[in-house]
């Protein structure tokens, strides 16, 4: 059945920023074909936050990557498409994808530190993307840096320009990051575990201004994590990854009381609760993520769930509407709806 | 061996006075200087019970966790284990002590040896300290494996065949074979997948009770410490700046900053999330080359005032058996909601 059709029923075309249809991406190895995304589809409108969520390995960062066209030499997309405003960039050339990075899709990494280039001041590189893509004057650009920089809360930013990554604290190094990320207007940002590597109190500082961006300039953020907290915090819709699959999408109120999936209401199930003592055993799912090249027929979660039937062992369950409004599960024997695809 | 802290546990297996770690800066230029890495830290943990040590990076978590267990020399203070002062143990005590306290790292991917079967690995210790053979050696290795959970075949595989979560519980099953006291576990579940950690946590637990364990906890995850602690301590750039009865910590606590640290925990649910009041803290962690005056928190502090700049805040019993060190803590109110 066509996702699209069911997701976008009015208005189509003019407000989807980015729209990710049946994407099929494979390694190529010598001795094997693994293939680690297995037809994702979800799409992101103007001024959207999409959370993407999913433990190590399912193929969070690989489908960020594919989104912007820089993929490790190995890997190849099978099939699908890539749509950015409108326009198909599947097979659009190196050349061309290099004006639209930094430019209209750019993107925040985890580690600031690999991202940044440790020899030149970080207001210069701030600069680059600008000279890059921008035809202004040298005034101009300065004192666009300057905006930037004052824009994601950095203090003094006339004598940050001139410092050295290795100056600044990790969460000042984000704030660079996303300083760059801002730097042309993009339409889309994606962050890759942008938080992951900084302390609570800082996290939190760093998701405001995520979600303060939006506000400003309603740019579409495509923001992928493993914390259930922080796509509760900032998102609007969520997408649950588990090996290589796409096996939930929803409105993020409707994922978290309504979980369907499974796998969705496990995670969920499985953390403590800050808010409460709770002295009992922590309900747990049993066994551990599979290894994407040793998938078994059939649902990717089946020796983990615990609705599991006979169908589930053969066939593969295709995301399909739940009867709730924008929520779509991945499941032959979903929460709260047994019924549905059988 | 009497602090405030020994009134939490009137019988203490392992008490810790005035403890305190200094390195030699790492970063090399500017000689003298002092990274004050654990300043101070006093505590006791009753037998069978679990401290929950939190705080963010940095703050002197994990030195705390090796002076504790005494692999490396505390600069000063005293860590008592069965009231017997182990930083002054040498030779025979000192391999006794290596029977009885146990640490567990967070990444149980280089704490085991790749080329060694798990069978190996699990009968090292007790070769080492020279106590089961033979048919009796095998039994104890089977029994250990069973009681983490694993099957039996997992014995003769290497670790490298094993995901995350199973070499943690190799980790936890050689960590008990000699049946210790007490365990420090520092962040034994941050590196494991969401869908795993509750698996481990329930191990842990579990564990406690059967084998009368007493641990220190050390993680940043403030919901997985509440779950599993009995008492928490939360530090701030090497010292303990509360401490007391898990409860009262959560429910009622008194430290601005462990207010702070609670508030910013995403909590997994948007409507709470987003309603829920949140103390924002301003700036950076200061640097521990060069750590504020007065009270070390007071350059983040939404309480702090001039005498902080100033005066360095007393230890301080504000409700029984809940300290601080807070010139204002009677201004802090509400746990997390
Ligand atoms: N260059 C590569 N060659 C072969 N397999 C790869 C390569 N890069 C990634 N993979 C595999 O693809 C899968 C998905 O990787 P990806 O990096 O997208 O995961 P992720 O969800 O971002 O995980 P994490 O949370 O750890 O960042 C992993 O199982 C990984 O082993
Ligand atoms: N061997 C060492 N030499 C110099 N400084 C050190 C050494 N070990 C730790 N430090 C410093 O001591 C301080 C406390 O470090 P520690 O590792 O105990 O923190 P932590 O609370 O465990 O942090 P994390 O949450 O990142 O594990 C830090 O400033 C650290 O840089
Ligand atoms: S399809 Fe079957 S195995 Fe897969 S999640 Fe649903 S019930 Fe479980
Ligand atoms: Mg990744
Ligand atoms: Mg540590």
């Amino acid at each position: 059945m066509s996702l699209e059709s069911t997701m976008q029923p009015i208005n189509k075309d003019d407000d989807v920023v980015l729209a990710v249809k049946d994407l099929f991406l494979e390694f190529d190895n010598f001795d094997s074909h693994v293939t680690a995304l297995h037809g994702l589809n979800f799409t992101i409108r103007r001024g959207e936050i999409l959370g993407l969520v999913g433990e190590s390995g399912c193929g969070k960062s690989l489908t960020s990557l594919s989104s912007i066209k820089l993929l490790p030499k190995n890997a190849k997309i099978t099939g699908g498409e890539i749509q950015l405003a409108g326009t198909s960039i599947t097979h659009l050339p190196e050349k061309a994808m290099k004006r639209l990075r930094g430019n209209t899709i750019s993107m925040i990494f985890q580690e600031p530190m690999t991202a940044l280039n440790p020899l030149i001041p970080v207001g210069k590189q701030i600069e680059e993307s600008l000279i890059l893509h921008k035809k202004i004057s040298r005034a101009k650009r300065r004192q666009r840096v300057i905006e930037l920089l004052q824009s994601v809360g950095i203090p003094e930013p006339e004598a940050r320009y001139h410092q050295f990554p290795y100056e600044l604290s990790g969460g000042m190094r984000q704030r660079i990051m996303i300083a760059m990320a801002l730097a042309c207007d993009p339409k889309l940002i994606i962050a890759d575990e942008p938080t992951t590597a900084l302390d609570v109190t800082i996290q939190s500082q760093i998701l405001d201004l995520i979600k303060d961006i939006r506000e400003r300039y309603q740019t579409s953020i495509l923001i992928i994590t493993h914390d259930l907290g922080v796509v509760a915090d900032v998102a609007d819709k969520v997408a649950v990854m588990y090996a290589g699959h796409i096996v939930e999408i929803a409105t993020v109120h409707e994922l978290y009381d309504h979980p369907s999936h499974p796998y969705t209401k496990g995670l969920l199930n499985s953390i403590p609760d800050l808010t409460t003592d709770y002295e009992g055993e922590l309900d747990s799912i049993k066994g551990s993520v599979p290894d994407l090249s040793a998938l078994p027929a059939g649902c990717p979660f089946q020796d983990r769930c615990k609705n599991v039937s006979e169908k589930c062992r053969v066939q593969n369950p295709q995301l399909a509407p739940t009867g709730h409004a924008d929520h779509f599960v991945a499941c032959w024997h979903p929460i709260g709806d047994e019924t549905i695809g059988k | 061996m009497e602090n405030e802290a020994t009134v939490l546990n009137p019988d203490p297996l392992v008490v810790v006075d005035n403890l305190k770690k200094y390195y030699a800066s790492r970063q090399g230029n500017r000689k003298d200087s002092v990274v004050k890495a654990v300043d101070g830290v006093s505590f006791s943990i009753g037998a069978g019970k679990t401290l929950g040590l939190v705080g963010e990076s940095g703050c002197g978590k994990s030195t705390t966790g090796q002076a504790v267990l005494n692999l490396d020399r505390a600069t000063s203070g005293q860590v008592f284990f069965q009231g017997k002062d182990i930083t002054q143990f040498k030779g025979k005590a000192l391999r006794y002590l290596r029977k009885e306290i146990q640490i567990i790292f967070q990444d149980p991917y280089s704490s085991l040896n790749s080329r060694m079967r798990v069978r190996d690995i699990l009968e090292e210790p007790f070769k080492i300290h020279r106590l089961y053979r033979g048919r009796e050696l095998t039994a104890e290795v089977e029994k250990l494996i069973d009681m983490v959970g694993l099957p039996k075949n997992a014995l003769d595989k290497y670790p490298h065949q094993f995901s995350g979560g199973q070499r943690q519980r190799i980790v936890i099953a050689r960590a008990i074979a000699l049946r210790p006291k007490f365990i420090v576990c520092d962040e034994p579940v941050s590196a494991l997948d969401v869908s795993v950690q509750s698996q481990i946590v329930n191990l842990f637990r579990r564990l406690q009770t059967e084998l009368n364990l007493t641990y220190l906890f050390i993680s940043h995850d403030l919901s997985i410490v509440r779950h599993i602690s009995d008492q928490v301590g939360v530090m701030y750039l090497g010292k303990i700046v509360e401490l007391g009865d898990k409860q009262a910590i959560f429910s009622k606590p008194l430290h601005p900053y462990t207010k702070a640290l609670m508030s910013a925990v995403p909590l997994p649910h948007p409507e709470t999330q987003r309603n829920r009041e949140k103390i924002k803290l301003k700036g950076d962690l200061p640097s521990p080359l060069n750590p504020p005056t007065g009270c070390r928190f007071h350059t983040r502090c939404p309480l702090a005032q001039e005498r902080c700049k100033r005066e360095e805040p007393a230890w301080r019993e504000v409700d029984a058996k809940h300290w601080v060190a807070c010139h204002f803590a009677e201004g802090v109110e509400e746990g997390v909601q």
